[in-house]
């Protein structure tokens, strides 16, 4: 185990900016979609799965200090059955991490530059991020944290300044058509919550896992409510029926801001994508590569990070033909299989870890 | 020389600074500020764009060169409108692009307005383009106008040089200017268009001629729309019903009767301004009341009497109560005859009442005649401004 150690905060920041981006950029039009005016009651419905998985993720860490997931598999499971499942969980954040790759590349495409190869964009942020992960995890952690800081106060300037556009009696109707909108709604908000369970790859650097059981709660607590404002925002702006159609409510909330002569704020909303976007890719990029390395038994995970990255973007373009298409796939596919591997896989292993007894050991660190 | 290699590469991000493929250059961009479509007679959609023309804007505009250059007239027009026809928006616009040496930016757009043609027939497949083009902004203002778009833009302005900001402004500042206008952007006008149970009403914009020659524009109603076709023109008294329902207006005037003698107004200017509106349903009986709570100043009268008068003053008040009311139900019946609404009466009963609504909803617009419609209002007359009595010589 390296010598590189970061705080608990910037471990669950490094998940904040993870999953706030890609829902913000990629979720909000599909759980609009599915939930309509009751977004919001999907987003409270959905807090309980969050702070669930939340707990899951840090109690696996807690029972395995020092070890990163693709490791306490094996000690769970056994050496090969452990890996099979390691190379699973990689899988799926690598997949996970394609999409959202892809999400951002096709924002800047439709939304900004029409003309700039989605490449340059793709590129661009993998070799920032590829710059990021190969100066180590203390670096990479450390620049996500001050990004984060400018991002959630932007953030929140942001929905301030576009509350003036809101009417928030668009919400009604509550549960027009029951609570079954809402729960579509849900389980699409927890497969993206899901993907929290890749702070288990960085856990390990943590430097004392006192009190991360509880701090990981606080962490899911406030990324349910990073999703208030897009989620009430959109249906408040637009009215119910215009904003499903919109590809990136969001983005047009942000860029009908005018207040006075603050107008025009586009660019908000780019930085705001765009460094997130950083972090999602930073984090799960730095996960996939050290999991490989950690499977094949390689001391160092930075050589791979490269390669990996290369494939991440070849993937990204390959596994959708469209924006459409990959907001057909979140909508209809990805929930079940997000929630299978980042809920129930985790659940089990826990599970698991508590019948077989067993506690943290002094060997493991 | 690990530092020399870093300062190349954020050398190198420079050139991505200006937006690598899609880079703008100010000289190449035709910029477009206001923008009318009107339908022809064969179907076809023509558009009409207003670009800023640089080199005159530079020496000809913000009222400097106004009067120097007076002799020249058009030639000296700071704006230069083109116009297309196609069988769709884009199509028109790939037209303008025939035409226009330069490509035509559409993000500084100020406002947009439908020939009185097309929005009979309906403006949704002209509003299309506009939500979907990445460089239009939903910020823009939408109106309407009496005849064809085009005409409405190749005017010399007597205020300001740029006859869309002159139209838009015409818009936005209303309130400071008094008067009321419904400042609908594109944005709030596509989500009144996909929602069911409220109809749009757009302000309707049209050239003043002044001494034989157009030298302003004008705010001559609002255009009653159902769905996305426009039926109907209001330019009367029930005009700032909407406003007073809908937008909240203050800042504006309204004029009543004087109390008691049937000779002489007054004007009551509106700072503050509280709307609570009552939907209540029994069977398929719809009933609806709108209450205002409003507080203003006297700002004129005609007549000589002393309207602050503690005995006069709940007169004068119930005077503009009534005028109110009026203006209000006026506007309703005018609307619902013709089976629209614009007060949103449909929307707001989907709020409260979801489960009647689905029953309703079909075919609401033939029920909104029989809903039994009221309005109750209350005013105070909070100041009279510097004084408070006309110059009145007291008889004895």
């Amino acid at each position: 185990m390296n010598k590189e150690a970061i705080s608990k905060t910037q471990a669950l920041m490094l998940g904040i900016s993870g999953i706030t981006v890609s829902g913000h950029l990629l979720f909000i039009p599909v759980i609009l979609n599915l939930a309509g005016r009751d977004a919001w009651i999907s987003l409270a419905l959905a807090l309980f799965p969050a702070l669930y998985i939340g707990y899951v993720t840090a109690s696996l860490a807690c029972r395995f200090p020092g070890k990163t997931i693709v490791e306490y598999v094996q000690t769970i499971c056994g050496k090969w059955l452990g890996r099979a499942f390691g190379w699973l969980i990689i899988v799926y954040f690598f997949h996970d991490l394609t999409l959202n790759v892809r999400g951002f590349g096709e924002f800047y495409n439709a939304a900004i530059t029409p003309r700039t190869p989605i490449l340059v964009y793709l590129i661009g942020i993998h070799i920032l991020a590829v710059y990021a992960i190969r100066s180590g995890v203390e670096v990479l952690a450390r620049t996500n944290q001050f990004f984060l800081v400018i991002l959630i106060s932007m953030g929140i300037m942001a929905s301030l300044l576009t509350m003036r556009n809101k009417d928030y009696l668009n919400l009604l109707p509550i549960m027009e058509y029951g609570i079954k909108p809402a729960l579509g709604g849900m389980v699409s908000l927890m497969s993206l919550f899901t993907t929290i369970f890749v702070l288990g790859m960085v856990f390990p650097f943590v430097q004392s896992t006192r009190n991360l059981k509880r701090n990981s709660l606080i962490t899911m607590g406030v990324l349910v409510l990073m999703f208030i404002g897009p989620l009430t925002g959109a249906i408040a702006t637009f009215g119910l029926e215009r904003s499903i159609g919109l590809n990136f409510p969001t983005f047009l909330m942000l860029r009908d801001i005018k207040v006075g002569q603050l107008q025009r704020l586009d660019l908000v909303a780019v930085l705001l994508w765009s460094l997130g976007s950083f972090g999602k890719v930073v984090l799960f990029l730095h996960a996939i590569t050290l999991g490989i390395a950690k499977l094949c038994g390689m001391s160092d995970y930075r050589m791979l990070v490269v390669p990996v990255a290369v494939l991440v973007i070849v993937t990204s373009l390959y596994n959708s033909d469209s924006f459409i298409e990959l907001y057909r796939f979140l909508r209809d596919f990805y929930p079940y299989y997000s929630i299978l591997i980042g809920l129930i896989v985790p659940s089990l292993l826990l599970a698991v870890a508590l019948l077989r007894k067993m506690h943290p050991n002094p060997e493991g660190g | 020389m690990r530092r020399l290699c870093l300062l190349l590469a954020l050398c190198g991000l420079l050139f991505s600074q200006a937006g690598c493929w899609d880079k703008k250059e100010l000289n190449e961009l035709a910029i477009v500020i206001g923008a009318g479509i009107d339908k022809t007679a064969d179907g076809q959609f023509r558009l009409t764009a207003q670009v800023i023309k640089p080199t005159s804007a530079k020496n000809g505009s913000q009222g400097i060169g106004e009067s120097g250059g007076g002799g020249g007239g058009g030639a000296d027009f700071p704006t230069w409108s083109l116009s297309a026809e196609g069988k769709s928006v884009m199509e028109a616009i790939a037209q303008l692009n025939k035409i226009s040496p330069r490509r035509l930016f559409w993000p500084h757009t100020l406002i947009l307005v439908f020939g009185e043609k097309l929005a009979r027939e309906g403006v949704l497949p002209a509003i299309t383009w506009f939500e979907r083009e990445r460089y239009s902004r939903t910020g823009t203002y939408v109106a309407i106008t009496k005849g064809k778009a085009e005409d409405l833009f190749n005017h010399k302005m007597q205020l300001g040089a740029l006859p869309s900001k002159a139209m838009s402004d015409m818009i936005e500042t209303a309130n400071l200017r008094q008067i009321s206008s419904r400042k609908l952007t594109l944005r709030e006008f596509t989500d009144i268009l996909s929602t069911s149970g409220i109809d749009p009403a757009l302000d309707m914009i049209v050239p003043k001629v002044i001494r034989g020659k157009v030298e302003s524009y004008q705010l001559a109603g609002i255009g009653l729309f159902k769905e996305d076709k426009l039926i109907d023109i209001v330019n009367g008294p029930e005009t700032m019903g909407i406003s007073l329902v809908r937008d909240g207006m203050i800042n504006t005037i309204i004029q009543a009767p004087c109390p008691d003698k049937k000779q002489g107004n007054l004007v009551f200017k509106i700072t503050n301004y509280q709307r609570k509106t009552k939907l209540s349903i029994s069977g398929k009986q719809v009933n609806y009341d709108v209450n205002l709570l409003i507080d203003g100043d006297l700002g004129d009268q005609t007549c000589t009497m002393d309207l602050l008068d503690p005995d006069k003053k709940s007169k004068t008040e119930q005077s503009i109560n009534s005028e109110i009311k009026n203006k209000i139900i006026k506007l309703f019946t005018r609307s619902a005859a013709l089976n629209t609404d614009v007060y949103g009466i449909g929307r707001q009963l989907h709020r409260q009442h979801p489960g009647e609504w689905h029953s309703l909803e079909k075919g609401w617009e033939s029920r909104l005649k029989k809903i039994s419609f009221d309005a109750h209002v209350k005013t105070n007359i909070r100041r009279s401004d510097l004084t408070s009595n006309p110059s009145i010589r007291k008889k004895r």
